[in-house]
């Protein structure tokens, strides 16, 4: 067939094991997949596919036993003239889809009249792989790899597509049913895993406010699966109000709803388990060079800013116990919100971090210049939800106040008597002779 | 099931809530796609008939806005409904004059605010119609 006759012969050796590593990959992703990402696994096959077989796009179009139409599509940079409004015509293969095998399309001339007709602009589209999705028996879908150009494609590409929709097909099937071919402990090791990416992700903290980010993006994860599960919820309904109830549709809905439910308790099982306090890690800190660490992570913000930050730290404070990351967040949060509070008004930006002991106690005091606490708020400001940002969350003091707690801390907040307001923290020192004693009771 | 043929076009990066889209959707009678970008559903040919866009406000890469904006600069005006899961203060600017609706979702306010777009009663000038969560 002289396919692949202008390659070198390494390349040619090599192409297929290569394909075989990228869906090998492919398919333990999507075995993995929890149902609400899904779709970006699917999106990242078919770019991966799309690349390997330097085509200009990759896509899948699927339909449901309701008939609503799923798109995803990968496409080459540069290949997707949007403003012109482009379309690759595939999406109307699904209308009369009579794709029962594998249609290998080398020129224009072979593909099939309908999307040929669609594809707009038709230069677009000069060769293709279409292979149908095959679920049960039931063509429900097809997955496409095109490009611009004629082109033979080497049978290892066109096997390599199948192999995808083969995967694809049985991802999809999975998503359907009620059981799941993951495993537990396949299930546990992905969400360990996610774990340690949340708090990899606190951990490389830099220069803006995590705990505010960790607030939204808790907020928007667990808004997701309870939008999904709403509108799951509310389709049950209609579909079981009709006149003849679509039980089906009701027994699919009702299947998703319980998937996002697992999701929404995921989100929240892995927040539990970031502050849980024994899965937090203790050890002996000192809080100078902790703080110093913040400042040094927020530094171009407080640059940027125009803000003037002081360190009055002594030299010799006793060690705290306690979780670095956490602590950490606790003191960048605080001066965060200071920052905020200078460059609000038109006074001096003026920070000020104090570290001192007393009573056994290690404290640390963040002072600023802005316009302080109104009475009413100072009693509720670490509340949760309460916040007088413009776009806070009104998580974040809360959040440090639990952090501070689960060490065995306080943290209160005043106003200064000549401007701006005082937050205060204190955490029970580490004496040497706990330290000698080894640190147990 | 009520005699509508309206086709509702789903663009929102998250595929739970697509699904509970889609069949919410199709329970209230209409034709759905989905699809999980903006430039996915550029690829599509344009839809013709009666139809309206579900719009996912903040998606990665091309934001729900920004859509909006190639669409219309291609000439395409296709009925379109703002969602999204965050509030609407950032975006204010963004979002022109089309409804939005604060996930999640009400499902009578979506079908209200769907038939509105495509026949027109949405409000086009003055002060942009906004449903508020409650």
């Amino acid at each position: 067939m002289g396919v692949g006759a202008n390659k070198s012969r390494a390349q040619r050796e090599s192409e297929p094991a290569r394909l075989a590593g990228l869906l090998r990959r492919i398919s333990s992703e999507l075995i993995r997949a929890p149902h609400h990402s899904l779709g970006n696994t699917i999106d990242g096959a078919l770019a991966r596919l799309g690349e390997a077989l330097a085509a200009d796009r990759a896509l899948v179009v699927t339909r449901d036993p309701y008939g609503s139409v799923e798109h995803h599509v990968w496409a080459r940079r540069g290949m997707n003239g949007h403003a012109r409004g482009t379309s690759n015509g595939v999406d109307s293969l699904l209308g009369g889809l009579e794709l029962d095998h594998t249609l290998v399309c080398r020129t224009r001339k072979q593909l099939p009249a309908p999307v040929l007709q669609d594809a707009n602009p038709p230069a677009q589209l000069g060769s293709a792989i279409l292979v149908p999705l095959h679920n049960g028996g039931k063509t429900e879908g097809v997955l496409a790899v095109t490009a611009r150009a004629p082109r033979s494609w080497a049978p290892t590409a066109v096997k390599a597509t199948e192999q995808l929709a083969d995967m694809l097909a049985a991802g999809l099937d999975r998503m359907a049913s009620q059981s799941s071919l993951v495993k537990e402990q396949e299930k546990r090791l992905f969400a360990e895993a996610e774990t340690r990416r949340l708090r990899d992700q606190i951990a490389h903290a830099g220069r803006v406010s995590m705990l505010g980010e960790l607030a939204a993006s808790l907020a928007h994860e667990l808004n997701q699966p309870l939008t999904a599960i709403y509108t799951n919820a509310q389709a049950a309904h209609r579909f079981l109000d009709r006149k003849k109830p679509v039980l089906g549709e009701v027994r699919a809905a009702l299947h998703d709803l319980g998937q996002d439910c697992r999701r929404a308790g995921d989100v929240l099982g892995r927040l539990r388990q970031m502050f849980r306090r024994h899965e937090t890690e203790r050890v002996s800190l000192a809080v100078g060079p902790l703080i110093e660490h913040v400042l040094k992570l927020l530094h171009e913000d407080a640059v940027t800013r125009g803000v003037e930050v002081l360190l009055d730290a002594r030299g010799d404070l006793s060690p705290v116990n306690g979780d670095r990351v956490q602590l950490e967040q606790v003191v960048m949060n605080l001066l965060v919100n200071a920052f905020d509070a200078v460059t609000g008004g038109a006074g001096p930006r003026e920070v000020i971090v104090r570290a001192s002991e007393r009573n056994g106690s290690v404290e640390v005091a963040v002072l600023d210049t802005g316009r302080g606490i109104a009475r009413a708020d100072l009693e509720r400001i670490f509340e949760p939800f309460f916040t007088r940002k413009p776009n806070g969350m009104g998580m974040g003091l809360a959040i440090c106040r639990s952090i501070v707690e689960a060490h065995g801390g306080r943290i209160g907040a005043r106003n200064r008597s000549e401007r701006g307001s005082i937050f205060e923290l204190s955490l029970p020192a580490i004496t040497s002779a706990q330290e000698s004693a080894g640190g147990t009771p | 099931m009520p005699a509508r043929a309206r086709r509702v076009f789903v663009i929102d990066d998250d595929h739970s809530v697509r699904r509970g889209l889609a069949r919410l959707l199709a329970a209230a009678g209409y034709r759905v796609e989905t699809f999980e970008s903006g430039p996915a559903f550029l690829e599509r040919s344009p839809p013709r008939g009666e139809h309206c866009l579900v719009v996912d406000v903040r998606m990665p890469g091309m934001s729900g806005p920004e859509l909006r904006d190639v669409l219309r600069a291609a000439g395409r005006d296709s009925p379109l409904v703002f969602i999204t899961a965050h509030g609407t203060d950032e975006i204010e600017e963004d979002l022109g004059m089309e409804t939005v609706l604060l996930k999640p979702i009400e499902a009578d306010l979506l079908v209200h605010a769907i038939d509105a777009a495509i026949t027109g009663l949405a409000p086009r000038s003055g002060k942009r119609q906004r449903v508020a969560r409650h």
